[in-house]
Order: structure tokens, then sequence, then C-alpha cells
């Protein structure tokens, strides 16, 4: 059985008992995030969304490389790969409505 | 992970700064002592910068104008207390026009998960420039924010008067403005009360 290490973000390991790094059996991504929900509830739609897809905000990298280029959910993992969850780090300034406000 | 060195912290901005360790029971109710008196103000989240870190930001954030500037801070968490010990900038990768919006480029974000997990660091927090605009979050800060996270802000980056201010989510996906403090002085009784964005 093929297994991997996921690595998450602090923003979402309140939901995950805490844990940093946590490795899983599966063999493309969503199998490794689906086996994510079920281990940690509390993860349900906080990575995938309804459909079962990446959500928008939401990066997979398998050894460095965007999952989203290599078929997002369908994407081949081997065995002893790293995924890193990456939030979408994002915002900016107030805009003119904003400011007038 | 190695445990942070203990240190005091001193205000950079407004609010107050307590003692590490002092009052760290971030409940709702303060703890008194065995005469009923009050006991200390429990701990409020502050974040803790060297200033040559916030310099950098500064520096930064003026070297991009009149895009915004971006990047994430990498740290530990003890307790209320963030302790930032790299500050680093990233490419900016919005989509939309880069003078009032910014998104921390994957690619970037990755190469630093990397370097803190390297160092036994986290990814604490993000920072950013509103070039001609206060250090308060915006609408769409608040939209794109997560919750757990240090967002620090370089305040009218373009101008004399850039200042830094630092927020976090509370419990109510709330912006609340966090202590900005530089670690290693005596510590400042407080002042004013913490500003919550409603």
């Amino acid at each position: 059985m093929t297994s991997a290490t996921l690595h998450l973000p602090t923003p979402l390991r309140a939901f995950c008992d805490g844990h940093d790094t946590i490795t899983l059996e599966g063999a493309t991504v969503g199998e490794l995030l689906r086996a994510l929900e079920r281990e940690h509830p509390l993860m349900a739609g906080r990575i995938l969304d309804d459909a079962g897809q990446v959500r928008r905000f939401v990066n997979v990298f398998v050894d460095g490389e965007n999952a989203r280029a290599k078929g997002g959910v369908d994407a081949g993992v081997a065995d002893g790969a790293e995924l890193t969850i990456v939030p979408a780090v994002a915002g900016g300034a107030p805009r003119a409505d904003e400011r007038r406000a | 992970m190695t445990k942070p060195a203990r240190t005091t912290d001193t205000p950079l901005v407004g609010g107050d700064s307590d003692r590490d360790g002092a009052a760290r029971s971030g409940g709702a109710v303060r703890p008194g002592d065995a005469a009923g008196r009050p006991g200390p103000e429990p701990a409020a989240p502050r974040l803790a910068v060297a200033p040559r870190l916030l310099a950098r930001a500064r520096e930064a954030a003026r070297a991009a104008l009149p895009a915004e500037a971006c990047g994430l801070l990498l740290g530990r968490v003890d307790g209320e207390r963030t302790l930032v010990q790299r500050l680093e900038s990233t490419r900016n990768a919005t989509a939309s026009p880069a003078e009032d919006t910014f998104e921390v480029h994957p690619e970037d974000y990755l190469r630093l998960d990397a370097l803190a997990r390297s160092l036994g660091l986290d990814v604490v927090g993000v920072w950013h420039s509103h070039p001609d605009s206060a250090a308060r979050p915006s609408r769409t800060d608040l939209e794109r924010a997560w919750p757990g996270w240090s967002y620090l802000i370089v305040g009218r980056a373009a101008h004399d008067d850039a200042h830094e201010r630092s927020w976090r989510l509370d419990d109510d996906g709330r912006f609340v403005e966090e202590r900005l403090v530089t670690a290693g002085e005596a510590p400042a009784p407080r002042t004013t009360q913490p500003t919550i964005l409603r």
C-alpha cells in the first residue's frame, strides 16, 4: 500500500489534533485527502469541497509540484511522497468605497 | 522543536506589554489572590518582532511601490505570544491590480514552509503593505484571512508616516489588534484597550 506524508499549515492544525505532519495511506491526492478526513472528521470541507475537488483557496503540492497541474485529486502519489497543503494567502488595501465609508 | 528563549517584550505601538508568562491563563475570568484582590489581566495576543525585521518590511514595501509588498513571518508561537524570527518577502502573484491586492506566490509559500520546518520554526503569519492607507485590515484582508496567523500590515508605505500594526482573527472571525512588541527589554504598563474591528 502506498503511503505519503502530509504537511499541514498552522491554520488547519486545530482540526487535526494539533498535528503538523500526518502519514496516511493512499495512491492519489484524493485518496489521501479523504483518508485525512476519515481520520480527522473536523477536516471535512476544509481542503476538499462538496464535489470532492481541492478548494479554490487551497493548493496541494506533491513533492514540490502543484497537484492542480497533475490532475488535481486524481494525481498519482508515489510511495513515500510528501504532500504540502498550501493555503492561498491573499488580501489587499481598502478599495476606494471602503476608504470613504 | 526547540523551546524559545524566555524574554520580556516592549510595546512598539500603543497597547501594553506583560512579562512573558506572567498572565497566560487566557480565561475569561481574571485570577485573584487569596485576599480576593484581582490578579493580572489575562494575556492578550502579541507579536514580538525585532525592529530590524520591521525595518526590512518597510524597506521592501517601499521597493515594491506602487504595488503592494507581501511575505511570510516565520517563528514560534508560545501561548499568546508569537515570536517572529524571520520576515521573508515573496512574489506578489495577484491577478488583480497589485496596487491594492496581494497574493503570496504558492511556490514561495512552499519554499518558505520547507525553510521554516528545516529551522524548527513554523509559518506564523503574513505581512503585507498598504501603499496609501493605514495599517488596518481591509474587507479583502478579512475575507481571505486564515485563523491562527498574525497579519502584520505596513500602512501608508508610500508616505512619511509609514507604520506597522498587527492583527489576528478572534473566535468570531473578527480581526483583533495584537500588540506589536520587541523582545528583550523591560515591559511598559498597559495604556489602551485592544482594537476590535466589527
